[in-house]
């Protein structure tokens, strides 16, 4: 069962898009989830971001390949108590972003752990982005050795960025939609609308994309 | 009870007092009157006449008009006024044996070193987040059972905000060598944060979310009430409101702090969001208040719905987003605030009965006794009983939810889950004779089939729909599921003849 979906724009319906990706942040409180997104969508640093509580979310339309995709980013908080909330949002996500901070070494260790909470309940075709954060800063402690070493160990594509000096963020959401457009297309996702509320494709025997809810 | 309610109580048991003596409507339209300026002088000179006779009563009624308690100035004594009125704390009494360091102050420096946003001066920025770190990490030592949430610091910073907006605002100081601490009532305001922490935020302070849980579905509840078409539309009895986590848990502090120096009229919404708060001693309020924005714009979010129900995966999402994008540029909207919070003074200030009956509340909710929106003084006996009451409580929910329910209880939650996840849009009589189907199929194996086959077939409906009872499922999306179950029984019976 698969949670991916595309949405098909380009009967004349009058969306300014070809297809929809829903994407998640999740990492460590205070990895800079929220920085990287608003760098990103508003192309704005502030260090004394304010916290995320529950869930934000923010929307951008960006080219790939020549076609317009509206990218869907759901910013989580990080703290641990806000576990439940966060894990309701990776129903139908089509990637996720685990974030740590490359200055602090907890957040990096407990990416094992954010992967495990993503392979239960996500789908099983969301497309994983590692992502080392804060690379600008003199305090590194986690090396990029370390990161790459990690994302192969989880079998995920891997980029150090920093929201700050603006390095690498577009970089993140591109390579990810991107990553998952080759993987809609190799499933031949794309433009299979069912003719039901403009052209949506679901290519889900029934909708039911959490492996939790998996019989 | 509304305000005028509220008020004209005040009246007939004061009306000695110069204020009390005037009519309701005349006093208020005089503070409200076409020169804000004007309105704020002449309510700030009757609140200083009231503090100084300590009259708890009618500054609670000042506390709940329009304008609130005018400035900070005069707000941190109102609020210590009101909150030592509701709860009386003994400063050297140690009511639980306290910690040198409590396990969550890792998150409060990462959260504090992310506040004050608007503060420009850096040195002053630098003492306000100490002093934020300093007063949460107090209270957290000294009451260890309470857990820190992402928000609650928010909340301490309106507190902070507040007591020292006087100095704040200086721009003449220099904070390089003036200190802060110096310049506050320090004790006074540790003594507001704690007893409006004990008093107003215990549901939120568990090792987990459940009880927050519970208050956010008042929210549906209130509205359900007030206006069941917008609920019926928006799908409230399918999409549990979690959109709204981050107003209620800091009490709008996460909307409408400033993040620019210039937000200044948004603060002072935020500030009487509080004034009524703890004015009416009532948690409702932040729940009301959310109930009357959504209302307000109810068209709004629906039409948003409407035009982007292609655009989300599913209608939980859908519905979060519309939320979202709605609100964000109405919260800035100071004129949909007043109107908002002059609903919310207009109409009634707490849950009804009925409200609150639909919901399942946790017995020791601050919403049933601490801040339930009735004046009433608390001794702190029973405020650490309620806070080790909810501390187990909390504790059992969280093992039952690792070790399931017990037989007695799994078999009521079955038939519970069967009819809460029959698909929406079967009625109640649908409902109903859909249960008494699953029940004849039910008593049809008990008295053809053996015993074991009707337990394998209880284990079987009972796991597909413990699936289903992942929060905020979207129905509509998992029909199936309902579906698998009758196919199962039909398998099943089928396999045994």
């Amino acid at each position: 069962m698969s949670g991916l979906r595309t949405v098909s724009a380009s009967s004349g319906n009058g969306k300014s898009y070809d297809s929809i990706m829903k994407i998640l942040l999740i990492g460590d409180s205070g990895v800079g989830k929220s920085c990287l997104l608003v760098r990103f969508v508003e192309d704005k640093f502030n260090p004394s971001f304010i916290t995320t509580i529950g869930i934000d979310f923010k929307i951008k339309t960006v080219d790939i390949n020549g076609k317009k995709v509206k990218l869907q980013l759901w910013d989580t908080a990080g703290q641990e108590r806000f576990r439940t909330i966060t894990t309701a949002y990776y129903r139908g996500a089509m990637g996720i972003i685990l974030v740590y901070d490359v200055t602090d070494e907890r957040t990096f260790t407990n990416i094992k752990q954010w992967f495990k909470t993503v392979n239960e309940h996500a789908t099983d075709e969301a497309q994983l982005l590692l992502v080392g954060n804060k690379s600008d800063m003199d305090t590194r402690v986690v090396t990029v050795d370390q990161g790459e070493a990690l994302a192969k160990e989880l079998g995920i594509p891997f980029i150090e960025s920093s929201a700050k000096n603006d390095d690498n963020v577009n970089e993140i959401f591109f390579t990810l939609a991107k990553l998952i457009q080759e993987k809609i297309d190799s499933n031949k996702l794309v433009g299979v609308g069912n003719g039901k509320e403009g052209n949506i494709s679901i290519n889900s025997g029934s909708g039911n994309s959490s492996k939790s809810n998996c019989c | 009870m509304s305000l005028r309610s509220f008020f004209n109580t005040s009246h007939s048991n004061h009306d000695k007092d110069a204020i009390a003596g005037k009519d309701f409507d005349a006093y208020f339209q005089s503070l409200i009157g076409s020169n804000s300026e004007k309105a704020e002088e002449q309510k700030g000179k009757a609140i200083s006449k009231l503090l100084k006779e300590k009259n708890v009563r009618l500054l609670r009624c000042m506390g709940l008009g329009p304008l609130g308690f005018v400035s900070n100035s005069l707000r941190k004594d109102c609020w210590y006024e009101l909150l030592a009125s509701q709860l009386y704390i003994d400063g050297s009494a140690e009511y639980i044996p306290p910690v040198d360091k409590h396990k969550d102050e890792g998150q409060v420096i990462l959260d504090a070193e992310r506040s004050f946003g608007g503060i420009s001066n850096k040195n002053l920025k630098l003492q306000l987040k100490a002093l934020l770190v300093e007063l949460i990490t107090g209270i957290l030592r000294k009451y260890p059972t309470l857990n820190y949430y992402q928000g609650y610091h928010d909340i301490v910073s309106v507190f902070i905000i507040c007591f020292s907006s006087n100095v704040v605002e200086d721009n003449a100081l220099e904070w390089k060598t003036l200190s802060l601490r110096d310049q506050i009532d320090m004790e006074r305001l540790f003594y507001c944060v704690e007893s409006f922490t004990l008093l107003y935020l215990r549901d939120f302070m568990m090792d987990s979310l459940d009880f927050s849980f519970e208050q956010l579905r008042l929210i549906s509840s209130l509205i359900k009430e007030s206006n069941l078409k917008f609920y019926n539309v928006f799908k409230f009895d399918e999409n549990e409101p979690l959109f709204a986590i981050g107003s209620i848990l800091t009490i709008f502090a996460h909307n409408l702090k400033p993040i620019n120096s210039g937000d200044t009229n948004l603060h002072k919404i935020l500030f009487q969001i509080f004034d009524m708060t703890i004015s009416l001693q009532s948690m409702h309020i932040p729940l009301i208040i959310y109930k009357n924005l959504l209302l307000q714009n109810a068209p709004e979010i629906l039409k948003h719905i409407e035009a982007n129900s292609d655009v989300f995966e599913n209608d939980f999402d859908l519905r979060h987003g519309a939320i979202q994008t709605v609100l964000q540029e109405k919260l800035c909207d100071e004129s949909l605030w007043e109107e908002v919070l002059q609903i919310t003074r207009d109409h009634s200030t707490s849950a009804s009965k009925k409200v609150l009956k639909r919901v399942h509340l946790n017995k020791y909710s601050t919403l049933l006794n601490t801040a339930y929106g009735k004046p009433r003084s608390f001794d702190m006996d029973t405020i650490i009983f309620y806070l080790n009451e909810q501390t187990k409580m909390n504790e059992r929910y969280k093992k039952e939810k690792y070790r399931g329910v017990t037989t007695k209880s799994k078999t009521r939650a079955l038939f519970k889950r069967l009819g809460h996840f029959l698909p929406s849009k079967y009625n109640k009589l649908g409902k109903i004779s859909l249960l008494i189907g699953i029940l004849a199929i039910l008593y049809q194996l008990q008295t053809t089939r053996s015993l074991s086959l009707l337990l394998s077939l209880r284990y079987m409906i009972s796991t597909k729909l413990k699936e289903l009872s992942h929060m905020h499922m979207n129905l509509h999306d998992v029909n199936h599921i309902w579906m698998d179950p009758i196919k199962d029984i039909l398998k099943l019976g089928h396999q045994n003849r």
